[in-house]
């Protein structure tokens, strides 16, 4: 069987029932969709690049191991239930929660700044504006349960009631930590802009 | 009209991300994305289960071939016998001589003339040689 690369256009579910049929340009074309959206989701989650590359793994070897069963309306939102699923897994394992400013004892440089220099050597760190380093210290400082409504939202752009399933919480619920979240994080900018 | 109140609270949350939600994509994609080797293991991952997948969707080629090879096979034993069956049953064989037949034309054979010419030729009874020709005379007596 020769494999034909899927065109720019073809729905996630086809994507996925061509991945299904022994077409593995499918499956790239899907991961290559969703690659920066999901990383940056697990990213902000974690707060930590090396538990979040393992995520990022875990999650797809899930996705192909699985895509036969998928029935869900929606692909990126059974994807983020995949990864959400298998970072509550993760969290039982290893119980300290590292957040996103975290300082780790080395070079006391919280986890956003290292973020942008890893990979890239000191003489290569990408520099982050002022204004996109205060949003994303203000992000990190946001309870879980709020961060991971927000990062669903902005990050793997799921609609409410999207999040709403994939939480497993009511529709309200999801928006009330959304609106928390949006207070929260304005009220830490204003606080920074000031200072 | 709690439905109105949630649509209302959505389009006014969704505003107000409108002005924030690019910067944290940005500082996110600043952040990077995975590594090669990532990209790497999942890209090899896919591509041995796709192998897998197209394998076992050729089996039931390959199954249906052998059932169709075998019921041809079937098919060709049960037409030859037939045609055997229908060839012995149009020209019938002629019947073997065996063995106790033969001893039994044998055992008829010693029953026949030729035993009993013996047998009264034995006592000088068999009539036969009284008649010989003249020449053969001579050397009878």
């Amino acid at each position: 069987m020769k494999e034909t690369m899927p065109d720019a256009e073809t729905s996630d579910a086809d994507l996925l029932l061509c991945f299904s049929q022994g077409n593995s340009a499918a499956m790239d074309q899907l991961v290559g969709r969703y690659r920066q959206a999901l990383f940056s989701w697990l990213l902000g989650m974690t707060g930590n690049r090396a538990d979040a590359e393992d995520l990022y793994q875990d999650v797809w070897f899930r996705v192909i191991r699985h895509a036969g069963r998928f029935n869900d309306v929606s692909f990126r939102a059974w994807l983020w239930k995949i990864a959400r699923n298998l970072l509550i897994d993760f969290r039982r394992k290893r119980k300290p929660d590292v957040s996103l400013d975290a300082v780790e004892d080395e070079d006391d440089v919280p986890l956003i700044d290292q973020l942008a220099a890893r990979d890239r050597g000191p003489a290569k760190a990408v520099e982050l504006d002022d204004m996109t380093k205060r949003v994303m210290h203000a992000v990190a400082t946001l309870p879980e349960v709020q961060r991971e409504v927000f990062l669903m939202r902005v990050q793997a752009d799921l609609s409410f009631s999207e999040i709403a399933e994939t939480l497993d919480i009511p529709l309200n619920t999801a928006l009330g930590r959304m609106h928390d979240a949006m207070a929260k994080l304005k009220k830490l900018l204003a606080e920074e802009a000031r200072t | 009209m709690k439905t109105k109140t949630t649509f209302t609270e959505i389009d006014s949350l969704e505003k107000e991300l409108a002005g924030i939600a690019p910067l944290v994509r940005q500082g996110f994609l600043k952040a990077g994305g995975p590594s090669a080797e990532i990209d790497e293991a999942i890209r090899a991952e896919a591509a041995r289960h796709a192998g897998g997948q197209r394998n076992r969707l050729a089996w039931p080629l390959y199954r249906t071939l052998a059932a169709v090879a075998a019921f041809a096979l079937l098919l060709g034993g049960s037409i030859q016998l037939h045609i055997s069956r229908q060839d012995s049953l149009n020209h019938p064989s002629t019947p073997r001589t065996s063995a106790s037949e033969t001893a039994l034309s044998a055992k008829s054979a010693e029953n026949g003339p030729g035993l009993a010419n013996l047998l009264l030729e034995i006592q000088g009874l068999n009539e036969d040689g009284f008649f010989r020709p003249e020449e053969d005379e001579s050397l009878w007596l």
